[in-house]
C-alpha cells in the first residue's frame, strides 16, 4: 500500500542518474594487477658485488621455528649466526660483534642443558626463584607451580615457548595469531573467556599471568579461586619483553630455556643489524623511507609503541622528524605523504598480501617515488605489532625489505 | 514572503564565512601555496598529470563537507517537519544507528578497500531500512501516530546500537579492526578524495531534489497531515517519497565523512529562527547554514589540530552544548516541548 502510490519512472530516473554518475565516475579505476612483495623464501643471489664476506641465507621459517621454542633450530641458527660475525670481523667489515663470542657460548651452552633436559638425559631441574611481579608483588606459593594460566599475548607467546604443556588456557585472540603452529596451540584445549572462570578454576592453574589492564573484578576472582595473579606490565620495549622473558621463566622453572629464549632474541636483532652494516654499500644513498600503518587513515609509529621503536632502529621515518609527545602515532594526510616525497614505503597491513593491492590503488601512492621505484611493500601486522619475543620477526620482515633481495634471504 | 533586513544580513554573514572557509580550506595546507597554484595551472594546461593538493584533497574534501553539512541539515528539517517534532531527526529515528550497523559488515569483512562504492549503497540502504521498519513497527491499524512514531524510532535506535555495541564488544581484541571503526565512526575529514566526493554527490543531489519538490507539501503538512489531505497532499506518497529523499541524504552523508550526529538535530532549529517555517526558505537556508557550519568546523579542527576530536565527535560536543543553552531558554523549551 505504501509502495503503490509512488511513481515508477520518476524513481526509476532517480536510481538511474546515481548508477549513471557511479559508472562514469569509477569506470576508470580498475583493479591493475600489483606486484606485491612479500619476504618469501628465495635463492641466494650473487653477493660478491656488495661485500667481500660470503653471506649464508637466512631463512625465515627457520627463524619463526626457532621463536616457538624448538632448542635444535636455535642452536643451528646460534652457531650460523657466530660464524657469520667472526667472518665479518676477520673481514673488516665489523670492528667488534654486538653479541660477543662468550655470550654465544653461554647460549650453546644453556641450549644443550634444556636439550638434554627435554631429552630426559639428566633429570636435575633447576630451581624455582621466587619472583616479585611488576606491581612489586612477591610470589610465594606453597610448592613450585606447574599449571599457568595467560591472560596477555606476551605471556601466553612466552609460556608457549618455554612450556606448552603447563598451559591450561589461551587468551581467546592467540589462536587467531599466526605466531604459532596450530597444532601446538591445539593442545592447549581452552581458551580464556570472560564467562568461563568457573571451567578456568577447575583446571587448578597455580599462577594467572595479569595484566594492568587485567580488570579489577578479575584479579579479585582469580584470588578468590586461589589462584595467584603475578603482574607483568613491562613489554613497552625489546628490552622489557627479555626482562618479562626472564621473569616468566623464573615463575615457571624454565630459568635456563628462558635465558636461552633471550640471547636467542638478541643474537638474533645483532645478526640482522650486522648483516646491515655487511651490505651497506647495496644501500641507496638518497633515501627517503617510510614505515607506515593503515587503518582508516594512514599514520606513522612513533617510538612510543614497538613497531615505532623498529623503525627508530632501522632510520625509517626520519623524516618526519617531530616532536611527538606523549602519541603513539603520527596522521599522514596526503598532502604531507606527498610533500614527503618517499622513495620506500613499507606498510604494517592486517591480511597484507590482499590488502597491499587494495591500498596501492590510491592515486596518491601511485604518483608516489617508492612507486615508480617499486619501492612499496607490506609486512604482517601480527607480527610488527606483537609485543613479545616474535618482535624479532618483525624486525627480520623489516631487514629483508630494506636490503635487495638476495641478502637476507 | 520575502526576507527581512535583518534575515538578508544574516544570509550574507553566512555566506561570507563560508566563502572564507572555502578560501581557507584551499588555501591551508602543508604545501607551500605557490607550488600548489603552479600544480593546478599545470594540470589545466595539460603539461602535468601529478597529485595536486588543491585538485585532489582540498576540492573533493570542500564538496564532501558542503554537502555533508547541508545534507544533514536537510534531513533534520525534513524530519522534523513530517513527523511535525522539534525532536525528530534521522538519529532519533534511528537512521544513523541503521546506516551505521549496515556499514559495519563492510569492515569486518575487510570489503571497504575492494569494493568502496559499497558503503554508501549500504548506509543508504541501512537508513532507508531503519526508516520503513520504524513507519511499519509505529502503524496502528494503519493509522501512524507521530509520537508512536517517534518513540519506536528511540526503541528501534537503542536496539541497533545494542547491536553494534555487540558486535564492537566481540571484536574488542581486533584492535586494528577496532582502530578503523573507531575513527569511521568518530567521522573524519581526512584524505578526501574524488572518490568520497563521487561516491556522495549523486545521492546528496538527488536527495535534494526529491525534498525541495515536495516543499509546498511539507508547508502544507505542517498544519497537520489530516488537513494536508484535505488540501490535496497524498500523504502516503509524499512521506514515503521524502523518506527515500532523507535515506539517501543519510547516506550520502555516512559515506563521505561517517558518523555525523546532532547536525540535523540542532541546525534546524537555527534555521527555523532565522527564516521561519516556510520550505522555500527553510532549505536553502538549512543548506548554506549546513554546509558553513561543517566547512568552518573542520578548518577550525585543522588550524588547532586537537588529538581528541575528530569532525564528529567535535560536532556533536558543540550540537549538545547548543542543545543545553537552547534549553535554558524559556521559549525555546516551550518550541521544543
Amino acid at each position: 500500500m505504501l509502495f503503490s502510490s509512488l511513481r515508477p519512472l520518476t524513481y526509476l530516473a532517480a536510481v538511474g542518474f546515481i548508477f549513471t554518475w557511479w559508472t562514469l565516475a569509477f569506470s576508470s579505476w580498475q583493479h591493475a594487477p600489483v606486484k606485491v612483495d612479500i619476504p618469501a623464501d628465495t635463492a641466494l643471489e650473487r653477493y660478491q658485488d656488495v661485500t667481500p664476506c660470503p653471506l649464508h641465507p637466512f631463512m625465515r621459517d627457520e627463524w619463526h621455528k626457532a621463536l616457538t621454542g624448538d632448542v635444535p633450530t636455535m642452536m643451528k641458527l646460534l652457531a650460523e649466526w657466530q660464524v657469520e660475525a667472526e667472518l665479518l670481523q676477520d673481514k673488516g667489515i665489523i670492528k667488534t660483534a654486538s653479541f660477543s663470542p662468550s655470550l654465544f657460548l653461554r647460549a650453546q651452552e644453556l641450549a644443550r642443558r634444556v636439550l638434554a633436559r627435554e631429552r630426559g638425559w639428566h633429570e636435575a631441574h633447576p630451581p624455582y626463584a621466587w619472583q616479585t611481579d611488576d606491581g612489586g608483588a612477591q610470589l610465594s606459593l606453597p610448592a613450585p607451580p606447574s599449571r599457568f594460566l595467560p591472560q596477555t599475548e606476551l605471556s601466553a607467546a612466552i609460556l608457549l615457548t618455554l612450556c606448552h604443556s603447563k598451559l591450561v588456557a589461551l587468551p581467546a585472540r592467540m589462536r587467531e595469531l599466526p605466531l604459532f603452529p596450530p597444532e601446538m596451540l591445539a593442545r592447549v584445549p581452552f581458551d580464556i573467556d570472560r564467562y568461563n572462570s568457573e571451567s578456568l578454576c577447575a583446571l587448578k592453574p597455580d599462577v594467572a599471568f595479569i595484566a594492568h589492564y587485567t580488570q579489577p573484578s578479575t584479579v579479585q576472582t582469580l584470588r578468590q579461586q586461589q589462584i595467584t595473579p603475578f603482574l607483568i606490565t613491562r613489554l613497552n620495549s625489546l628490552e622489557e619483553i627479555l626482562q618479562s622473558i626472564y621473569k616468566i621463566g623464573q615463575v615457571v622453572g624454565e630459568i635456563e630455556k628462558a635465558e636461552l629464549l633471550a640471547l636467542f632474541v638478541q643474537a638474533g636483532v645483532a645478526a640482522l643489524e650486522q648483516r646491515l652494516m655487511a651490505c651497506a654499500p647495496a644501500l641507496p644513498t638518497e633515501h627517503h623511507p617510510l614505515y607506515l600503518e593503515a587503518f582508516a587513515t594512514l599514520s606513522a609509529p612513533t617510538k612510543r609503541s614497538l613497531s615505532g621503536q623498529l623503525a627508530l632502529r632501522l632510520h625509517l621515518n626520519e623524516a618526519l622528524d617531530e616532536e611527538t609527545g606523549n602519541a603513539w602515532s603520527i596522521p599522514l594526510n596526503q598532502e604531507r605523504l606527498h610533500n614527503l616525497k618517499p622513495t620506500w614505503i613499507v606498510f604494517s597491513l592486517r591480511d597484507c598480501k590482499k590488502n597491499l593491492p587494495l591500498l596501492l590503488e590510491h592515486p596518491l601512492l601511485k604518483e608516489t617515488p617508492a612507486a615508480t621505484l617499486k619501492q612499496i611493500f607490506a609486512v604482517e601486522e601480527a607480527f610488527q605489532t606483537s609485543p613479545t619475543h616474535f618482535l624479532l620477526l618483525a624486525y627480520y620482515d623489516l631487514v629483508a625489505l630494506i636490503l635487495p633481495k638476495g641478502l637476507l634471504i | 514572503m520575502t526576507l527581512s533586513r535583518a534575515q538578508c544580513l544574516i544570509t550574507l554573514f553566512l555566506l561570507g564565512i563560508l566563502l572564507l572557509a572555502a578560501i581557507g580550506t584551499f588555501i591551508a595546507g602543508p604545501t607551500e601555496w605557490s607550488l600548489v597554484r603552479a600544480g593546478a595551472i599545470a594540470r589545466f594546461q595539460g603539461t602535468s598529470t601529478a597529485w595536486n593538493p588543491l585538485l585532489d584533497e582540498r576540492l573533493p574534501r570542500l564538496l564532501v563537507l558542503i554537502c555533508s553539512g547541508a545534507s544533514l541539515t536537510l534531513a533534520g528539517i525534513v524530519t522534523q517537519s513530517l513527523f511535525q517534532n522539534p525532536l525528530a531527526s534521522p538519529m532519533s529515528l534511528g537512521l544513523t544507528a541503521g546506516s551505521s550497523l549496515c556499514v559495519l559488515p563492510l569492515f569486518l569483512l575487510g570489503s571497504h578497500l575492494s569494493f568502496p562504492m559499497l558503503i554508501p549503497m549500504t548506509a543508504f540502504l541501512g537508513s532507508l531500512g531503519t526508516l520503513l521498519l520504524v513507519y511499519t513497527l509505529a502503524q496502528d491499524k494503519g493509522y501512524v501516530r507521530l509520537s508512536t512514531l517517534l518513540l519506536t524510532g528511540l526503541a528501534l535506535s537503542t536496539v541497533l546500537s545494542a547491536i553494534q555495541g555487540t558486535v564492537f564488544y566481540a571484536f574488542r581484541e581486533e584492535w586494528s579492526l577496532m582502530q578503523i571503526l573507531t575513527e569511521w565512526s568518530a567521522g573524519s575529514t581526512l584524505d578526501r578524495t574524488w572518490q568520497h566526493a563521487h561516491l556522495q554527490l549523486p545521492l546528496t543531489l538527488v536527495g535534494l531534489v526529491g525534498c525541495w519538490s515536495e516543499r509546498h507539501a511539507l508547508n502544507l503538512l505542517a498544519a497537520g497531515e489530516e488537513e494536508a489531505f484535505y488540501l490535496g497532499v497524498d500523504v502516503q506518497r509524499v512521506r514515503l517519497k521524502l523518506f527515500l529523499c532523507i535515506s539517501l541524504l543519510v547516506g550520502g552523508a555516512m559515506a563521505g565523512i561517517g558518523m555525523i550526529g546532532f547536525f540535523s538535530l540542532i541546525l534546524p532549529h537555527f534555521v527555523r529562527k532565522w527564516v521561519g517555517h516556510q520550505h522555500e526558505w527553510l532549505f536553502p537556508a538549512g543548506l548554506l547554514l549546513g554546509a558553513t557550519t561543517l566547512t568552518t568546523l573542520d578548518l577550525g579542527l585543522r588550524a588547532i589540530p586537537l588529538h581528541a576530536f575528530s569532525i564528529g565527535t567535535l560536532s556533536s560536543l558543540l550540537g549538545g552544548v547548543f542543545f543545553l543553552f537552547l534549553l535554558s531558554d524559556k521559549q525555546d523549551r516551550e518550541l521544543l516541548c
